[in-house]
């Protein structure tokens, strides 16, 4: 189930069959005795991270896209699975060689509001790694890569900005405050987790314009997690439709956007707003809600909620297959239902 | 640096740079403003500071020994000022009746009228020999000088001693007493009786004082002592129920104390000479000090100022070991999560609903016995301190837990750990800083729990009766006030220490509250 295609010497990060469950019951007989029931929040997704590529998680809300996004970085420990960096299986390392690689990959945050210590200043924010990884010693040190960084994210003049507290700042700005912290460290790789979701559309573009040039420029890899195919669309390089823990659909931008395949990815597709009002809507093409993910449905965990499902969506998990060139897709009847045979 | 200064930015900002104690500083300025603005933390700090200072001060504001300082005005004193309202303005306060009664030079002799029979003779006479101050109102002899008697007689005679006093402004009082001392040098061939009596304005005679041996020894001091509430009784019959005091004093005008020596010779050759120290006649004040007295005549003022010793030294020690046994325990449960959390938690919840008043009771009962307790009753403090903190921890470690494990959850310590921070490094740089205000507004909210615990033990009985405590005395009070309605129920006695216990209670929770909105924003506004 690997994409195989992709030469090594271009893979960053390699992520294999990860699983992450979360225990139903958290409590006192539940610590003596474990739990049964389990919400299967990652469910064995595989995929391949390129260097200098945008790679989107799309998905709705529960459908493990951010799960997915902190077992790779090692913050939530995956149940099982491999995550290959730099010839070495982090998911198997201990915690203090985990810790070691923490400069490498690195996060920013969805709640711009939430994922500052308000108690501290730009300064400490930005600096705060270079500090815990020994990456410099002296303040002067950290005022120069803090002051580099900050200019990176647009933050200028920087001195304006260092001795600010985060509620001195828009939105907007403390989250290239976020994507500074980041940076400084001169990551590999950045899991961004909706890191535009809570900003005024007016800023969205702006910031997502920095994380562009970012990639353009420093040739970082980003994970791109976004419940917003718009977004994707038109920051990311590949796109992976997420569904109840499992990859629905993975291609190029591009070819995504173009050809849909999988009855869920279309649905996605028809409820990104058109900005004119006279184009033709397509009716929404999915019911009923998202089941939830301590009792997946069997078969394909799609069946409840297609319009197509059949005898054998209900009993046959759909194996996640390779349709046309680096286009991959889960469901029994790619290219043979939806948007896709309407045209 | 220098390409900085110039512009505009530099300065004061890069002051902010000098790590921890440069932000810690700012931090403590904007919470010292914050709490600057607000009335009811400075209301409850005042009041703090008010019973701190008397608390530290408490030897010196009122040298009374507030367990052995018996005696020092009539049982059951209201305080000085209460004779301010008319059903108190009568009452006496403490009076030495007598003037010049410590013969100190020979013209005291003058302020005293003499009757002697034959064979008397008197003087004035410096002498030596000093007795003890023993208490306020017995004094044997300061030395100045004495009354010399002396009788060589052959027949039986007596020396009458006196003086008169007017007693018309107060209403009688609940006490006195009469005290003397005198000395026989030599008694040969005589016996002799020395006894006081006292005259009231309407004629009747009431004996006041009367030897504390018979017959008198020589060469020493011997008393010649009465009490209206003890030996006195037995010496006159008094109809009225309102005892002997008042029933002495119940007239107003003049009163004539007077010594008598009566002598008879039993062979020839009679030669006695004895010297008569100080005099007293004191009347216990009904009105004394700033709080009056209890049951014992004892200063309740001295009890309540050194009370809030007792109730500061609990309060605070008591809330320091809960505190800190709270942070630990829920701090390690939610650092650690799992089964230690769970272990920890189901202590903590199991404690929580333990009923406090009767296990502290069954607690210090059975400890009370423990070797280091029993051998050393002052030890006993700290057997009460113990078993507060035992009591109160759970609710600490409960919030505590409950404030660590929300932080654990906040995007930003995820993003310290993304950074490669270690556990110890997020506890200290992220979590600690954030509960720190909670610590200190629980510690603060935990003092008048501890407070009013150990005010109901003592009350109970269950502390230690040998510090006077405000429970103690509020204990005390409702023992002897229950059946003193004559008393007024004594509010003097049991309402200060009942005020000042809410008041610091109340105080403190006032600081915990403040402090709680300054370092819990959210509840800034309320």
């Amino acid at each position: 189930m690997t994409e195989a295609d992709y030469s090594a010497e271009d893979n960053l990060i390699e992520v294999r069959d990860l699983v992450k469950y979360y225990p139903l019951k958290t409590g006192f007989s539940a610590s003596i005795l474990g739990s049964k029931d389990f919400v299967h929040a990652v469910d064995g997704v595989s995929f391949i991270i390129k260097k200098g590529e945008i790679f989107a998680l799309a998905g709705e809300s529960g459908c493990g896209k951010t799960t997915t996004g902190r077992c790779i970085l090692m913050l939530v420990k995956p149940t099982s699975g491999d995550i290959i960096y730099g010839g070495r299986n982090i998911a198997k390392l201990p915690d203090s060689e985990v810790r070691k690689l923490r400069t490498k990959l690195q996060i920013v945050f969805q709640d711009p509001y939430e994922s500052v210590n308000p108690r501290f200043t730009i300064y400490e924010i930005v600096s705060e790694g270079l500090f815990i990884n020994g990456l410099v010693s002296t303040d002067e040190e950290a005022m120069e890569r803090v002051r580099t960084a900050l200019s990176s994210v647009q933050l200028t003049p920087p001195e304006q900005f260092m001795f600010r507290y985060p509620h001195e700042l828009s939105g907007g700005q403390r989250q290239r405050v976020s994507v500074a912290r980041a940076l400084v460290l001169n990551p590999d790789f950045v899991v961004a987790d909706e890191p535009v979701s809570m900003l005024d559309v007016s800023i969205r573009a702006e910031v997502l314009n920095i994380m562009k040039d970012l990639v353009d420029k420093l040739g970082i890899s980003f994970i791109f997690i976004t419940h917003d195919l718009a977004v994707s669309k038109h920051i990311a390089d590949r796109i992976a439709i997420m569904y109840l823990g499992k990859f629905a659909e993975l291609a190029s931008a591009e070819e995504l956007v173009a050809n849909p395949l999988h009855p869920y990815t279309q649905a996605l597709m028809a409820a990104i707003p058109v900005p004119d009002p006279r184009a033709e809507k397509i009716k929404v093409l999915v019911k009923g809600e998202v089941p939830s993910a301590a009792r997946i449905p069997s078969g394909c965990r799609f069946h409840p909620r297609c319009l197509y499902a059949t005898e054998i969506c209900v009993s046959q998990v759909p194996e996640f297959r390779m349709v046309s060139q680096d286009h991959w897709v889960a469901c029994h009847y790619a290219g043979q239902v939806g948007i896709a045979t309407q045209k | 640096m220098s390409h900085r200064s110039g512009d505009g930015v530099g300065g004061t900002e890069e002051k902010r740079l000098v790590r921890p104690s440069g932000r810690f500083s700012t931090r403590a300025k904007q919470s010292l403003s914050a709490f600057a603005h607000s009335k009811s933390g400075l209301i409850g700090v005042a009041i703090i500071i008010i019973f701190g200072m008397m608390a530290l001060f408490a030897p010196v504001i009122d040298s009374n020994n507030p367990i052995t300082g018996t005696n020092l005005a009539a049982p059951y004193a209201v305080p000085a000022w209460a004779t301010i309202f008319p059903q108190y303005s009568h009452y006496p306060p403490n009076l030495q009746e007598l003037t010049d009664s410590t013969f100190s030079s020979p013209g005291a002799l003058s302020a005293w009228s003499f009757k002697e029979g034959p064979g008397f003779s008197y003087g004035w006479q410096a002498f030596p020999v000093t007795g003890q101050r023993a208490l306020s109102y017995i004094i044997a002899n300061k030395g100045e000088g004495s009354l010399s008697v002396n009788f060589t007689g052959t027949t039986a005679s007596t020396f009458n001693l006196s003086q008169t006093f007017s007693y018309t402004k107060y209403d009688p009082p609940n006490r006195f007493a009469f005290s003397t001392f005198v000395y026989p040098s030599i008694a040969k061939n005589v016996t002799y009786t020395v006894t006081a009596y006292l005259k009231t304005p309407a004629g009747n005679v009431y004996t006041v004082g009367v030897a504390q041996s018979s017959p008198l020894y020589s060469g020493t001091w011997n008393q010649i002592y009465g009490d209206s509430l003890s030996n006195l009784l037995s010496y006159n019959t008094v109809a009225s129920l309102q005892g002997l005091s008042k029933t002495v004093f119940d007239e107003h005008g003049n009163y004539t104390l007077t010594l008598s020596i009566a002598v008879s010779p039993t062979e020839k050759g009679t030669d006695l000479r004895l010297h008569v120290g100080d005099m007293s006649f004191f009347i216990f004040g009904s009105a004394y000090g700033v709080l009056g007295t209890d049951n014992q005549g004892r200063d309740i003022w001295s009890q309540f100022v050194h009370g809030a010793r007792v109730s500061f030294l609990v309060g605070i020690l008591a809330a320091l070991v809960t505190v800190a046994v709270g942070v630990v325990v829920g701090l390690a449960a939610a650092t650690y999560g799992g089964l230690v959390d769970q272990l920890l938690m189901r202590v903590t919840d199991i404690f929580l609903v333990l009923p406090g008043i009767p296990l502290l009771i069954v607690l210090i009962s059975v400890l009370d016995r423990t070797p280091i307790f029993a051998n050393n009753p002052g030890d006993y403090i700290w057997l009460v301190i113990f078993v507060i903190a035992i009591l109160s921890w759970p609710t600490v470690a409960r919030i505590i837990n409950s404030q660590v494990l929300s932080l654990k959850e906040r995007p930003y310590v995820e993003a310290a750990r993304a950074l490669g921070a270690k556990k110890s490094y997020i506890m200290y740089r992220h979590i600690l800083p954030n509960v720190l205000g909670l610590i200190y507004a629980n510690l603060a909210l935990t003092v008048p729990t501890a407070i009013l615990t150990e005010a109901a033990l003592d009350f109970l009985g269950f502390g230690s009766g040998l510090i006077t405590s405000w429970g103690t005395i509020t204990s005390y009070a409702s023992q002897n006030c229950a059946a003193s309605a004559a008393y007024s129920y004594c509010w003097w006695w049991f309402a200060p220490p009942g005020v000042a216990i809410m008041l610091l209670s109340l105080s403190f929770i006032l600081l915990g509250n403040t402090l709680e909105s300054i370092f819990n924003p959210k509840l800034r506004r309320r």
